[in-house]
């Protein structure tokens, strides 16, 4: 009598035992269900996804997990690709996971199979579109898999799938505004190309030929003044194509600028040497609080900013008015500043002097530019981890451009350095 | 006097482009030069074995050689004083032809003036083992051989370290010398990416010459490449 109490008790026990088990499992699913969709939402990349996807799944079932991505175009697959980057997995699972996408067919369900290699594989379907598989085994290979699990892993799959066709699309959407604001600045590129490149190109042909056909018949003077000319305008073709190579040098995909130990006071001395060939009537007066004025930095890129600037400032400020050029350094920053006392630049406006032939879209009026001179410093500026500013002159006369740039001081320099 | 006459000196062109051959061509005459012409790297290293030049002008983008192997190849058997000229390209560029062997380079495009001031200034270059130029404008006065800086009536005292410096590029005066090779023999190969060294140096040189960065009378920066002695 009483071993059958203990015996039907004991069975009630186990009974009541796996019962909780099973509670706790399922809770821990719902709660993984739940990380993983909190993860999800926040993702990014796909990366992102197969990181949250891969470990989730590692969680719940203890089993090695791996996310492969495919793009399907048309009706084909591409290359299985296994993400995040750094996760190790074999040609063999990506070559599993590619057979079983291959088998659901457009539109199909998304069950899990079972592939070869010990894998079961969860297709990624969001409507019409194949995006990837989830990839799991288990230590001890499983010829089915438990209904619990089986469920899970589809809401899993699903969730994960729906992730994937989010970041897809905004991937290529972001692909088609890029593929777009490419095209609009192409076409301006293009036209200011030839503009500014077919302005200085007929005052030398026009020049040259002039010397050519009459040069019996001109006074020495006008002689001169053809030939001057024709240097003039040669010099200004030359500035706007550096300006064109600079653009290159600093575009997308462009390699770390190799960087220097330069005294900003030769940079100084470069920039205002070039601004009195290009503008012989203004005269610059530069200031700097230290000396030698040392800045890690890419020394032609940077002559070319401020040559850039005063050359910008130049052209709408009177020749008797002086520029000012001054560099002022704190601990972890050094400050450029570039001030004129020209017409200024309309506050609603100074943001977007900086954009790409900003001076083109406004169409002929004022001095000759090319629209690219000030891109280029903010370019140059921002490739050294800095920014750049227009800001009003003093007194709110003229402009004030103002460069900052982050400042490390130099390695301890060597006892006998000097 | 080991120094070419300037006038006179037998200058080889070599460029592909007949106008820029033709407008080198005229000035040079017209300033006293002897110029002889090549269109092609092979005609170029056929006249300076055969006949020799006492300068070369060399266009790095010709037809049949790399510009940089045409050079390599005069340095195999000629001292000759060769200035480049490249289509303004990066200066890691301008820096790697110096080490080549050039003594100098002009960007396309260049000015004549700037051309023919680089012309003298390597005409004029004698030998190192040459005796120990004295530079004297007026104002500053330097004896290499003595070890002397006068700046009008005052003694000016130099460390090891400026004298290093001054001399090299009063080696090379008007020319180009490069950072890379101004830190290996000042400071020891080890030393050729420490840049800040070089400007330090430079910055306290200029000082004690009375020199102005902003405004260099004897010592220009050639930003990316080196320095140059104006002398």
């Amino acid at each position: 009598m009483f071993l059958v109490a203990a015996l039907i008790c004991g069975r009630l026990a186990n009974h009541l035992h796996v019962q909780l088990l099973e509670v706790q499992a399922a809770n821990a699913r719902t709660e993984a269900l739940k990380a993983l969709s909190q993860r999800l939402a926040v993702a990014v990349s796909e990366g992102d996804i197969g990181g949250a996807a891969t470990s989730a799944l590692r969680e719940v079932t203890g089993a090695e997990a791996a996310f492969v991505s495919m793009q399907q175009s048309g009706g084909r697959l591409g290359e299985p690709r296994a993400l995040p980057e750094d996760a190790a997995v074999d040609a063999l699972t990506r070559m599993a996971a590619k057979a079983c996408l291959d088998s659901v067919g457009d539109g199909g369900e998304a069950h899990p199979m079972r592939m070869d290699f010990g894998w079961w594989c969860l297709p990624l379907v969001a409507g019409e579109q194949r995006l990837g598989v989830l990839c799991l085994r288990f230590a001890e290979p499983l010829s089915v898999l438990p209904t619990a699990l089986s469920s899970l892993a589809q809401l899993m799959s699903r969730s994960v799938a729906d992730a994937l066709a989010r970041v897809r699309l905004a991937r290529e959407l972001e692909a088609s505004r890029v593929r777009a604001e490419t095209e609009r600045l192409r076409a301006a590129l293009l036209s200011s190309v030839s503009h500014d490149l077919r302005s200085p190109l007929s005052t030398i042909i026009g020049s040259a030929e002039s010397l050519k056909l009459f040069a019996d018949r001109l006074s020495v003077e006008d002689r001169a003044t053809l030939a001057a000319d024709i240097l003039g305008e040669g010099l200004r073709l030359d500035r706007y194509i550096q300006n064109l190579l600079d653009m290159t040098r600093l575009g997308e995909g462009a390699p770390a600028l190799p960087r220097e130990w330069l005294d900003l006071e030769e940079s100084f001395a470069a920039a205002t040497a070039r601004l009195k060939r290009s503008s012989p009537l203004h005269t610059v007066e530069a200031r700097l609080d230290w000396r030698p004025a040392l800045l890690f930095a890419h020394p032609a890129l940077l002559e070319q900013a401020l040559f850039n600037l005063l050359d910008n400032a130049a052209k709408f400020s009177p020749a008797e008015r002086p520029l000012q050029l001054t560099a002022t350094r704190s601990d972890d920053e050094v400050v450029i500043e570039v001030v004129d006392r020209g017409a200024g630049i309309p506050a609603e406006a100074r943001e977007r002097v900086f954009d790409m032939f900003y001076s083109v879209e406004q169409g002929d009026r004022g001095p000759a530019g090319s629209g690219l001179g000030l891109t280029i410093c903010q370019g140059v500026v921002a490739a050294h981890g800095g920014s750049i500013e227009a800001l009003a002159g003093e007194d709110g006369v003229g402009t004030r451009m103002r460069i900052r740039l982050p400042y490390e001081a130099p390695p301890a320099e060597e006892r006998d350095a000097a | 006097m080991n120094a070419i006459e300037p006038a006179g000196a037998r200058i080889l062109v070599v460029d592909d482009e007949p106008q820029i051959r033709r407008f080198l061509g005229i000035s040079l005459r017209t300033q006293g030069y002897h110029v002889t012409e090549a269109a092609t790297g092979r005609e170029a290293l056929e006249v300076m074995s055969k006949r020799g030049a006492d300068l070369m002008i060399l266009d790095l983008g010709l037809p049949d050689l790399d510009g940089r192997d045409v050079l390599l190849a005069v340095r195999a058997f000629s001292a000759v004083p060769v200035l480049v000229l490249s289509a303004r390209s990066s200066e890691t560029q301008k820096v790697a032809l110096l080490d080549a062997g050039a003594n100098d380079y002009v960007g396309k495009p260049f000015g004549v003036q700037e051309l023919s001031a680089r012309l003298r200034a390597l005409l004029r270059a004698r030998p190192a083992s040459d005796v120990p130029a004295v530079f004297d404008d007026g104002s500053l006065r330097i004896d290499l051989g003595l070890r002397h800086v006068w700046r009008g009536s005052e003694a000016v005292v130099l460390t090891r370290k400026e004298w290093g410096l001054l001399a090299l590029l009063m080696q090379h005066a008007g020319q180009v010398v490069t950072q890379t090779q101004l830190l290996r023999d000042l400071w020891g190969p080890t030393h050729t990416g420490d840049t800040h060294y070089l400007r330090i140096l430079t910055a306290k040189l200029r000082a004690k010459l009375g020199d102005d960065a902003t405004d260099p009378r004897y010592i220009a920066t050639e930003p990316g490449v080196g320095l140059r002695f104006l002398g």
